[in-house]
């Protein structure tokens, strides 16, 4: 017979499901005994053969039988001598079988490796499977507690927080009351924490603002007291309350759960302060700017003042966005300082300035970059995640990774259960997976005190090793092999190098406020501005402040009239462009970003050669980056006719 | 007496293999022969001598033809290789050198061979 794939396709089909078609025709024909006919048609059948296969054994059986016959040999003992046809056919599959051609065995030896390595692969999945949902976390650590650690052994007169969550309840009393009367259907009040702009007077806003303001005198009292005060005192919780009093809801921290299993992540640690600190801050620089009009500089030290208190209040509370606060509140003082002596020439005298001045060096100095509490964010988040084997080691567990894939916010939620949808299930059935994809704990763990060791070094080494804190995230992304779930450490790493820039940023905006109030001293001394700011030295300020864009440069001075002047910097592409500021769309270019200039050098820079290699200070390379909007960074424009240099 | 299974399993080929090294056979005539000449040592059913057929086959030592007998029915011929007879070659010398082996230590002692 010949044997070929398509005509043993073919004969298989043809005869499926009736495999003894040509055997059985064959046996009957033989005219055998019943007996002997019987045990060689169960001999067939039991030995699931190809058709053509059983024809072959049957026709070798029946030969058999009658050769016995012709010999004499009863029906019974050809039976006995037989044996058990289950036994024979077995036995007659097995060697028949090794009589088929070589495609069949090789599909055959190729199945089986299949079925073998599949289910190799569901009994090491279902393994992983158990693993990863048995794993569960141990979480025993309370860093809320520890986060309100800070209001150990202060009593409620020197925190701030009681006070001004008091005021802001006042404020929106007030508001409302305001905006109740104002005609139009719009009623709704108008919020402290509004957006700085909000605060000037070209907003329609303004005049209810101011009305408010100054019908605020005894608040804006009660502020400038708690700004004194040694800490915020904000108890922290993962969860707020809001309460109605006399019509206006006054939200607070409720007091957090004394077991840590029971607290949210310290990561969504609420901070009520923030927004509200905010807020008295745009109260007090309005309320300054008013003082103004009125001639009372005395009013004006104490807003300042205050302010700046507030800010490094904020600032000293913990995590990372209060540092971001803390440095914003200290622009918005800055900028008001800029409006007041640009609106208001003369008004404040030369001592006073000199007060100021020192306020704004004292909130410089305080406002300092704390690390602790994004340690603890991070610490916080694994515990809740991972596993714990004793040893600071662990692995993802079924509530990590819902965490880690929560789609609005990985860190928010985790406490909803998935609605059993296909979905549902399909996170079920691949989330084992995890514990190959993600890293252990002690490994994230480690990787994250390395990026805090790294961002703590760039703030001392300067705004030119900024490139570094990208540089290492990179180098962080690649080892974890850009993994199906992100780390929490990615977007924590972002945020800070975000706030990173901003400290180098306002380095330079500080220094040059603190330049701008030497230059007026000077003019209020002497009559005139100085024609060059080297002569403010020391008399005036003690060094002109580094361009953070041109190391080892002093910033730049242009005197465009007796009534205004511009302080500027190089600007990202770091070269003077004649305090012009960039023409062209800047794009994702910003003249003020650092983390541009100072970027490190791709490969494929490297490979071009066509780029300026330059060494930080620690003799690091990086790049020195002119591929940047031509134009220079304005620090503090105080010209009073606003005229653009580069259009003169 | 007959062997156990584990010795006519490697009897047993060499066996049918010598069988048809002096010309072609059918299977019952196999069976008988086996049965006869080795005084029913080696002698083995149908169940048994079939399948080992069909291995030596699908090693390709031997081969088979379907022919008619003088009664006219048709019958399945087995005759050996070129790959069988070495193989039985082979196979005897291993047995050869086995026996003595044996008798060297003393186990056919006493054993008319």
């Amino acid at each position: 017979m010949i044997h070929s794939p398509i005509l043993n396709t073919w004969r298989w089909l043809r005869h499926m499901g009736y495999p003894n078609h040509i055997a059985f025709p064959l046996l009957k024909a033989a005219g055998l005994p019943k007996p002997v006919g019987d045990v060689i048609r169960k001999t067939i059948v039991k030995s699931k053969l190809w058709a053509t296969e059983r024809a072959e054994v049957a026709r070798e059986l029946i030969a058999h039988a009658h050769d016995a016959i012709a010999a004499g040999r009863s029906a019974e003992e050809i039976v006995e001598a037989f044996g058990d046809p289950k036994r024979v056919a077995k036995l007659m599959r097995r060697s028949m079988k090794r009589k088929r051609p070589l495609y069949w065995r090789t599909y055959r030896n190729m199945k089986r490796a299949s079925a073998a390595m599949i289910s190799i692969l569901i009994v090491g999945y279902g393994g992983l499977a158990v693993r990863f949902y048995v794993g569960k976390p141990n979480i025993k650590k309370n860093f809320i507690a520890m986060m309100n650690a800070q209001n150990e052994g202060y009593s409620e007169d020197e925190k701030a927080w009681g006070v001004y969550r008091d005021v802001d309840a006042q404020w929106q009393r007030n508001a409302l009351e305001v905006a109740l009367l104002r005609e139009g259907k719009d009623h709704k009040p108008i919020r402290m924490s509004h957006n700085t702009a909000g605060f000037r007077s070209d907003s329609e806003d303004y005049a209810e603002m101011v009305g408010l303001v100054k019908s605020f005198g005894a608040e804006i009292a009660l502020v400038r007291e708690a700004a004194s005060r040694p800490i915020m005192g904000t108890v922290y919780s993962s969860e707020l309350e809001t309460v109605e009093v006399d019509g206006v809801y006054v939200s607070d921290s409720i007091e957090p759960a004394p077991n840590p299993e029971d607290q949210g992540l310290l990561i969504s640690v609420l901070l009520p302060e923030i927004g509200i600190a905010r807020g008295l801050v745009n109260v007090l620089m309005l309320d300054a700017k008013l003082a103004a009009q009125e001639q009372d500089t005395d009013r004006i030290l104490k807003d300042i003042e205050a302010s700046l208190r507030i800010g490094v209040q904020v600032g000293n509370t913990g995590p990372m966005i209060s540092s971001r606060v803390a440095i914003s509140i200290v622009q918005i003082t800055n900028t008001t300082l800029e409006f007041l002596l640009k609106e208001h020439p003369g008004l404040l005298s030369s001592e006073e300035l000199k007060q100021i001045a020192g306020l704004l060096n004292q909130a410089s100095k305080n406002i300092t970059m704390q690390y602790d509490m994004e340690i603890w964010m991070f610490e916080d988040f694994l515990q809740r995640a991972y596993t714990d084997d004793g040893h600071g080691n662990g692995r993802i567990t079924a509530r990590g990774i819902k965490m880690l894939m929560e789609e609005d916010s990985a860190l928010m939620y985790y406490a909803a259960d998935d609605p059993m949808t296909i979905e549902g299930y399909f996170k079920v059935a691949a989330s084992p997976a995890a514990l190959l994809a993600v890293e252990d704990r002690k490994t994230q763990s480690m990787r994250f005190a390395e990026h805090i060791e790294q961002t703590k070094q760039v703030v001392l080494d300067g705004p030119e090793s900024i490139g570094w804190l990208d540089f290492h995230h990179d180098r962080i992304r690649e080892a974890s092999g850009g993994h199906v779930v992100e780390s929490p450490m990615d977007m924590l790493a972002v945020s800070m190098r975000r706030l990173v820039s901003k400290v180098f940023w306002a380095q330079m905006k500080n220094e040059a406020m603190q330049t701008v109030i030497a230059i007026e001293r000077y003019r209020i001394e002497t009559g005139h501005y100085p024609d060059s700011i080297d002569m403010l030295v020391p008399a005036y300020i003690d060094e002109i402040p580094e361009d953070l864009f041109r190391l080892g440069h002093p910033i730049q001075y242009l005197l465009l009239s007796v009534d205004g002047y511009v302080l500027y910097a190089g600007g990202s592409d770091g070269d003077l462009d004649g305090g012009r500021e960039p023409i062209e769309s800047l794009g994702d270019h910003f003249v003020d970003s650092f983390a541009h200039r100072y970027r490190l050098l791709t490969a494929e820079e490297v490979d071009a050669d066509e780029v300026e290699v330059l060494f930080d200070r620690s003799g690091k390379p990086r790049l020195d980056n002119h591929d940047c909007p031509d134009g220079d960074w304005i620090l503090i424009d105080m010209r009073r006719e606003s005229q653009s240099p580069a259009r003169e | 007496m007959k062997l156990e299974r584990e010795l006519m399993r490697g009897a047993g080929p060499t066996a049918v293999l010598k069988l048809l090294s002096k010309h072609e056979m059918y299977g019952y005539e196999l069976v008988e022969a086996l049965a006869k000449q080795t005084d029913g040592v080696l002698a083995m059913g149908q169940s048994t001598l079939y399948p080992m057929l069909y291995n030596l086959e699908a090693k390709d030592l031997v081969e088979a033809n379907w022919r008619s007998a003088e009664n006219g029915r048709d019958r399945k011929y087995y005759s050996l290789t070129g790959k069988g007879k070495k193989k039985l070659k082979a196979d005897m010398e291993a047995w050869a050198k086995l026996v003595d082996a044996m008798s060297s230590i003393g186990v056919l002692k006493g054993v008319p061979v």
